[in-house]
């Protein structure tokens, strides 16, 4: 008798937990530097292959975000800042780093997640979204990383998979990009530095830090078949005020929560 | 034969008195929520065994969405001075949520932790408990990737107990 109850109470639990409730939401959710970042309770560290491995593994995360460096092999990692000695256990700038330094080297966080090859990532073959944000300017160095270095680093890569987007953030690289067959994305202040890009063909859409910009100038992008992406969007409070505007996409770092709205 | 029966008898009767049931409510906060709780226990002399049932506040007010757990929970006593009770404590707990309105993938949590408790006052306690330990977070169906399921956590408990 008491057996029955117990099992009644656990399936009471189940099926109460089961929301009939379906999304009408167009808006995709990707995981900023692969499952978040800057969470204080997140389980993995940014642009780590972990992180990636978990958003992938969401049935309602859409991709992942990733950002990526330049090794002195000219070899490209994910890596958010210039400087190793801030979150792994290495000293230097990632841009004089070698590959094989680089490869021994791990964050310092208690899981101690080792630095990902851009390659590696890649080799998941998952079919999701995947955004590099490739950072264009070192500031070991103070100075912009030299463009033609940047495309040779794509081209050593070889073809990128039809799921992969890069995100630039000046129209400078655009010129060494736009033959390497991948699509590029504009990250812009506001709006109006959308102009510089309207009539390049492989440019296909634009990122807005979410604060920036509004519906209407959203709804203006997408009728011109362009597709909007937003970031800096850390909490719940913030993801449900930025779905409101229907981007097509959203970068979001409370990744495990985000899922769930939609 | 009397004696004997006495001593049953004196047994029992300081059996019966030594038990405590409890009711009472509290909040518990860990990295994933701050659950609200319903809880039961049941305390003979040194130990005690509870049964506690909650949800995840911020999820279901929030997110309007439905985060239960239920934990059970063993104290030991090794404190027991006037209106204060100072336990070793050890939790089990589970929870689970779907992950999405469109999907039928399933967060499941379980968590074992162990810290101390401690209990103020005689009808009506006071109840904090500060405790930490290993998760696992498993997702059903198996996802398409493999990712570490074991990690610490922690979580703080705050509440009120009705004994009787």
């Amino acid at each position: 008798m008491h057996f029955r109850v117990i099992i009644l109470f656990f399936i009471t639990l189940i099926v109460a937990s089961c929301s009939k409730e379906k999304s009408s939401i167009q808006t995709k959710i990707i995981g900023h530097a692969g499952s978040g970042m800057t969470q204080w309770n997140g389980l993995f560290v940014d642009n780590s292959m972990e992180g990636i491995k978990y958003a992938l593994s969401l049935d309602n995360c859409y991709g992942v975000e990733i950002d990526i460096s330049i090794s002195a092999d000219s070899t490209l990692w994910l890596f958010h800042d210039s400087e190793l000695s801030d979150r792994t256990n290495g000293q230097g700038c990632v841009r004089n780093a070698t590959d094989e330094y680089l490869s021994g080297l791990h964050n310092k966080t208690l899981h101690q997640e080792k630095l990902v090859k851009l390659k590696d990532v890649l080799l998941l073959n998952s079919n999701k979204h995947i955004i590099l944000d490739g950072k264009n300017y070192s500031q070991c160095q103070q100075s912009d990383i030299d463009y033609g270095l940047i495309k040779k680093c794509f081209e050593k890569l070889g073809p990128l998979p039809e799921n992969v987007v890069v995100n630039i953030s000046t129209m400078e690289l655009y010129a060494y990009l736009k033959d390497l067959g991948f699509p590029l994305i504009l990250k812009i202040d506001n709006i109006s530095q959308v102009t510089s890009a309207l009539d390049k063909e492989e440019v296909t859409g634009f990122m807005f830090e979410a604060s920036k910009v509004t519906k209407e100038e959203i709804r203006f992008l997408q009728d011109k078949n362009y597709k909007v992406y937003l970031y800096e969007v850390r909490s719940i409070a913030r993801l449900k005020k930025e779905l409101k505007k229907q981007p097509d996409y959203i970068l979001v770092d409370d990744l495990l929560n985000s899922v769930i709205e939609f | 034969m009397k004696s004997l029966l006495f001593l049953i008898s004196f047994f029992c009767f300081t059996q019966v008195f030594s038990q405590t049931f409890k009711v009472g409510i509290s909040t518990e906060f860990k990295p994933r929520d701050l659950f609200l709780n319903v809880n039961g226990s049941f305390q003979k002399e040194n130990h005690q065994v509870g049964l506690i049932y909650g949800f995840g506040i911020q999820r279901a007010f929030v997110q309007n969405h439905y985060f239960p757990q239920i934990s059970v929970n063993y104290d030991y006593r090794f404190l027991n001075h006037d209106l204060v009770q100072l336990f070793a404590t050890n939790t089990f707990s589970y929870s689970t949520m779907r992950l999405g309105k469109t999907t039928h993938q399933r967060l499941h949590v379980l968590e074992e932790y162990i810290g101390f408790s401690y209990e103020i006052g005689n009808k009506i306690r006071f109840r904090n408990s500060i405790l930490g330990g290993l998760y696992s977070e498993l997702i059903s169906p198996k996802p398409a990737y493999s990712v570490r399921k074991l990690n610490l956590g922690y979580q703080f408990t705050i509440g009120v107990l009705y004994a009787f």
